[in-house]
């Protein structure tokens, strides 16, 4: 059962992992705009004319 | 509205220039995007801003509402503005010091904290477990100081804001939920510490972990649920108005509200609202005060008059002394107070909170004083302790803030806003509900009948129309479908408005009037005369709102009576009222003035609940218990009733009382589970039965109820 002495600290060390990355995240604005930025993967990359069919709101 | 908006929302650079704010590098500019319905409409101008190079940085907030924008160039703004506009958004200028403060920063820290206790109370509770199913003395040790070491960041690092109302409980001697969760979590603490020095049981570095998350949890949700709701409510003092002229050496040049002073000369021109309180200098002005003062018909103020912010000119060019500008102004004022009313409801801690926690801490004490007494310092001080762990008032302090919080998006789900979510608690004290006419059973809209303007030579009926949009007025907003085009209207001489009766003006030479009249059913009407001739008789006509029977309906089988408040002539509010189920008809008033309205909902007192449309009904509504408010002509509307409706939909005023009677049931249904569970559990645990480990696993069990109890009660309407 020794090994849990190593899993353990492994696991723990994943957690600080995360805080660390986490805390990095919200220090670069990552999580100030939670609705926007998500939305925005729905639309296409490629540069679309702006049409009178575009403007409709769903 | 759109075609007026236009004119007014176009900013010059100097106009803009005072909304920006100088940071280190770059000037900022807050706007608030009107229009912004989804992730679309966002990506929309994230992709136009982006085209132009000198934007350093921009950020949206609040769903897309907010937009921060960051250049090194002021010229970028103006040009920005410009471009959301033309994409048929309304892009409005935030000042600086409006935006709420450091909320960016607060909710960096909290939810900083929220992840910090998170992983404690995760991995703490996979250690816990492991030693509930008995793991042996080696890895017991081992994982209780994992345990340890986990709880510290959780307790001193997460749970300061805990500590800091702690503190202050104490500081200014006021029970708030703090203190009973502040002394559990000190002395927990403190007692594992010390059976975990001393190797003994007894150890709870698990459930203050799991407390502090949950609690941190429950408080940051309701959080931000109200920042958002603030956020999207505060834009300006004076609705609808973000700039003026300013007459300065005879040159009248925009400038944004905010920066007019004391005795600044103010152009207003037709059609626009006033921004601020003066004194009128030209000899006469025709203004609309129906925000102020609830008059729908137009006022005619003389020189020398002192003249109110948010009231709209309806003809000609005036000039203005100011006097009062921005949160002094009248309307100002009132939006001010409504504002300080939402700061004061967030404030407000909940009545039996500190009832709850004097309970605990009296019981936690007599159980310690009797078996110390009785017994040893040690069983009381377990007992005590088990009492304050298993009677952690969690189930309410995170319970309610959880219920308003989902009450508040339930709303919004299903188009009403709530000033804040505490107002659904006034709906029980109402048996009375008021409603306005018109825009609210009504459309609204004044419509001519097209048969008998028709029937005029296109001539006359081209003078008609001259003179009747030569002035901003209800019964004038009807005559614009039938005009072609703008740059067709006539010019009129010697034109005058006769308050009460109708309007007058020489055209090409003829004298043309047009005064209102009843016809004999009632109806009213108005004559249009040629030279003192009458012409003809224009019909008009208000529409009655699709839903109003069904309405009615359940209202009166709520056991409600239903009133109506109207500004018109009894003819047309009757056949309305009689529309109401006999039994629920209260009293019907016509040709009622705001203060008319006024009085009778004060005398109502307590019980009644004023629905209108926010103009002719501000003093009303602000007077009544509850309100509710019909989207409408006033912007800043849903500041000032309690709860505001996002369509004009008849059918969401019998939500409101669903909506309310569910929240109602569903914190009685949490009231009577945390007081069944606390006071047996309180009971068994001064008895002995529960020792502290058992209430350290009952306590997260109980709150887990309360959580999936509130969510499931309150998943949809």
């Amino acid at each position: 059962m020794e090994i849990l002495y190593i899993l353990v600290i492994l696991s723990l060390g994943f957690s600080l992992g995360f805080l660390i990355v986490f805390f990095w995240a919200v220090n670069k604005d990552q999580m100030s705009s939670l609705d926007t930025v998500s939305w925005s993967i729905l639309d296409e990359d490629t540069k679309i004319i702006q049409t009178d069919e575009d403007t409709t709101n769903d | 509205m759109k075609s007026a908006m236009s004119s007014a929302t176009s900013f010059s650079s100097e106009s803009i220039g005072a909304f920006l704010l100088k940071t280190d590098l770059h000037w900022k500019l807050d706007l608030f995007i009107k229009g912004v319905h989804c992730g679309h409409c966002v990506f929309k101008i994230e992709k136009q801003i982006n085209k132009n190079a000198k934007m350093a940085h921009y950020q949206f907030e609040a769903g897309g509402e907010r937009l921060s924008l960051w250049s090194s160039d002021p010229q970028f703004f103006p040009e920005t503005v410009e471009l959301i506009n033309s994409l048929g958004f309304q892009a409005i200028p935030l000042s600086p010091e409006l935006k709420v403060d450091n909320c960016e920063n607060k909710f960096k820290s909290e939810i900083k904290r929220l992840a910090v206790a998170g992983v404690s109370a995760g991995n703490i509770m996979l250690f816990s477990v492991a030693i509930y199913l008995g793991a042996d003395a080696a890895f017991t040790t081992f994982f209780h100081k994992l345990c340890l070491v986990l709880v510290l960041p959780s307790l001193f690092y997460s749970a300061q804001p805990i500590w800091m109302g702690f503190w202050q409980s104490l500081r200014y001697r006021r029970f708030n939920l703090d203190l009973p969760i502040g002394l559990a979590l000190a002395t927990g603490f403190l007692l594992s510490l010390v059976s975990f020095i001393q190797g003994r049981d007894g150890i709870y570095f698990d459930t203050i972990a799991v407390v502090t998350f949950l609690i941190l949890t429950s408080r940051f949700v309701l959080c931000r649920y109200v920042s958002r709701i603030y956020q999207k409510n505060i834009v300006h003092f004076i609705p609808g108005v973000y700039q003026a002229r300013r007459k300065l050496n005879g040159k009248s040049q925009l400038i944004a509200l905010q920066s007019i002073s004391r005795g600044d000369l103010i152009e207003v021109w037709r059609g626009e609202t006033l921004p601020v309180d003066g004194v009128l200098l030209s000899e006469e002005a025709i203004l609309d005060t129906s925000v102020l003062t609830g008059e729908s018909s137009p006022v005619v103020y003389k020189k020398g008059d002192l003249v109110f912010a948010g009231t709209q000119l309806c003809a000609d060019k005036i000039l203005l002394q100011s006097q009062k500008t921005a949160g002094q102004t009248r309307v100002g004022q009132l939006i001010e107070r409504a504002l300080q009313g939402l700061r004061h409801d967030q404030e407000e801690s909940f009545y039996w909170v500190s009832r709850f926690t004097a309970f605990v801490i009296l019981s936690a004490l007599a159980t310690f004083t009797y078996f110390l007494w009785l017994d040893s310092l040690a069983i009381g001080f377990y007992r005590a302790f088990a009492i304050v762990i298993v009677a952690c008032p969690c189930a309410v302090s995170f319970g309610i803030p959880l219920i308003r919080s989902f009450s508040g998006q339930l709303a919004i789900k299903n188009g009403l806003v709530l000033k804040n979510p505490q107002v659904l608690k006034k709906i029980k004290q109402i048996s009375h509900i008021c409603f306005d006419k018109t825009g609210t059973l009504t459309q609204g809209r004044v419509e001519i009948e097209p048969a008998e303007l028709m029937a005029l030579s296109s001539q006359d009926r081209l003078r008609l129309l001259s003179l009747e949009l030569s002035m901003d007025h209800p019964i004038s907003k009807g005559f614009h479908k039938y005009l072609d085009s703008q740059a067709d209207l006539l010019p009129v001489q010697d034109f005058q408005y006769l308050p009460g009766k109708g309007i007058q003006g020489t055209i090409e030479g003829e004298m043309w009037q047009v005064f209102s009249t009843t016809s004999l059913d009632g109806k009213k009407r108005v004559a249009v005369f040629k030279e003192g001739v009458e012409l003809t008789q224009l019909r008009l006509s208000t529409d009655l709102k699709k839903d109003i029977l069904p309405l009615f309906k359940s209202l009166s089988d709520r056991g409600l009576q239903i009133s109506l408040l109207s500004g018109d002539s009894g003819p047309q509010v009757a056949p309305i009222f009689n529309l109401i189920p006999p039994k629920a008809q209260g009293q019907c008033l016509s040709q009622a003035s705001p203060e008319d309205k006024l009085q009778f909902i004060k005398n109502q007192g307590e019980k009644a609940m004023m629905v209108g449309d926010g103009i002719n009904d501000i003093a009303a509504m602000q007077s009544a218990p509850l309100s509710l408010c019909m989207p409408g002509a006033l912007e800043n509307n849903m500041s000032l009733a309690d709860i505001s409706m996002a369509r004009g939909d008849l059918t969401l005023v019998e939500k409101v009382f669903q909506l309310a009677h569910k929240v109602e049931r569903t914190e009685r249904n949490l009231l009577i589970f945390t007081f069944l569970y606390n006071v047996t559990c309180v009971a068994l645990a001064s008895a002995g039965y529960i020792t502290p480990v058992v209430a350290a696993i009952l306590m997260p069990v109980s709150s887990l109820t309360v959580l999936s109890l509130v969510t499931f009660s309150l998943r949809k309407l």
